[in-house]
């Protein structure tokens, strides 16, 4: 069995204390209402705006899923995320099986593993279950509860006589969602261009991974 | 940290439905097997600005992943078991 070890930090994005837990961006976004002829009051302070000057509004940072949902545009935005774990119980699917495996223990023992592991870790983060949902990696780094989370994980293992295995189960999962896409993003960023050009697209951009 | 945008460009923000049906059905639609998807296609009322709306999210998703992927790679040392050596 290999085991992983840290050979130094990952950035993390966020602390388990300045991050509340929240549900999947798109489960936040309601339906928005249907168009309607709208309008709205401009008021500009001191500094007055020159006839033709782009006139810009702050939306605050969110996921990707937000504005294109609610605002038909996607931007290169540092608050993106993908959600690699969605709650406790998903990541504790991943990381039990990783640990009995470390432990040389079968699949018979996999329901005490990973009810023991569930206790190990609120213990160690001193949190509840719903503080452990949504668990991301952003542009700027790992949500720093995964890191927590990986951190117990390890130190449950080695208590019983296994390596590390935390980083290694968020790898894992890196690669469970990169294989996902099906298709590298060097092609998709070739047919956005495409696209966005209006243009055919060449045969070999369309195949997938492969 | 906010997204500045200028206030006249508008897009058609997509329905919650096209938006799942996107998500899961770029690739086909992009590259033509779409066709089979054609009643979906419509009945969803996607257009080509959807498609690539939707193609410009997924590749900024997938960055993320990317760049997590090098980051786990470069920080992790795999150890071989003593069993191996």
């Amino acid at each position: 069995m290999l085991s992983c070890v840290p050979s130094h930090p990952l950035p993390t994005a966020h602390s388990l204390s300045t991050q509340p837990s929240t549900p999947p961006a798109p489960a936040q976004v309601c339906e928005p209402p249907a168009a309607e002829p709208s309008r709205f009051e401009l008021v500009v302070g001191a500094r007055a705006l020159r006839r033709g000057e782009d006139v810009t509004i702050s939306y605050g940072a969110w996921p990707s899923e937000v504005f294109l949902l609610l605002f038909g545009f996607v931007p290169e935005c540092p608050a993106d995320a993908v959600c690699l774990f969605a709650d406790l119980a998903d990541w504790l699917a991943a990381a039990a099986p990783a640990a009995l495996a470390a432990l040389g223990g079968s699949e018979a023992d996999a329901a005490a593993a990973e009810a023991g592991l569930r206790a190990h870790v609120l213990s160690a983060l001193g949190c509840e279950d719903a503080e452990l949902s949504r668990l991301v990696v952003t542009p700027v780094g790992f949500d720093a509860r995964l890191m927590q989370l990986g951190a117990a994980l390890d130190a449950w293992v080695r208590a019983r006589g296994g390596g590390a295995v935390g980083m290694a189960v968020v790898r894992s999962r890196i690669a469970d969602c990169r294989s996902a896409y099906g298709r590298a993003l060097l092609q998709d960023c070739r047919l956005l261009e495409a696209l966005q050009r209006g243009g055919a697209l060449p045969a070999e951009q369309v195949k997938g991974r492969g | 940290m906010g997204t500045d945008r200028v206030l006249s460009h508008s897009n058609p923000s997509p329905t919650r439905a096209q938006f799942e049906y996107l998500q899961s059905q770029v690739p086909e639609l992009v590259n033509g097997a779409g066709a089979s998807n054609g009643g979906d296609v419509a009945e969803l009322g996607l257009t080509h600005a959807h498609v690539t709306l939707a193609l410009q999210f997924r590749c900024g998703k997938q960055a993320i992943l990317e760049a997590a992927h090098s980051a786990v790679t470069n920080a992790v040392t795999t150890v071989a078991p003593a069993s191996a050596a």
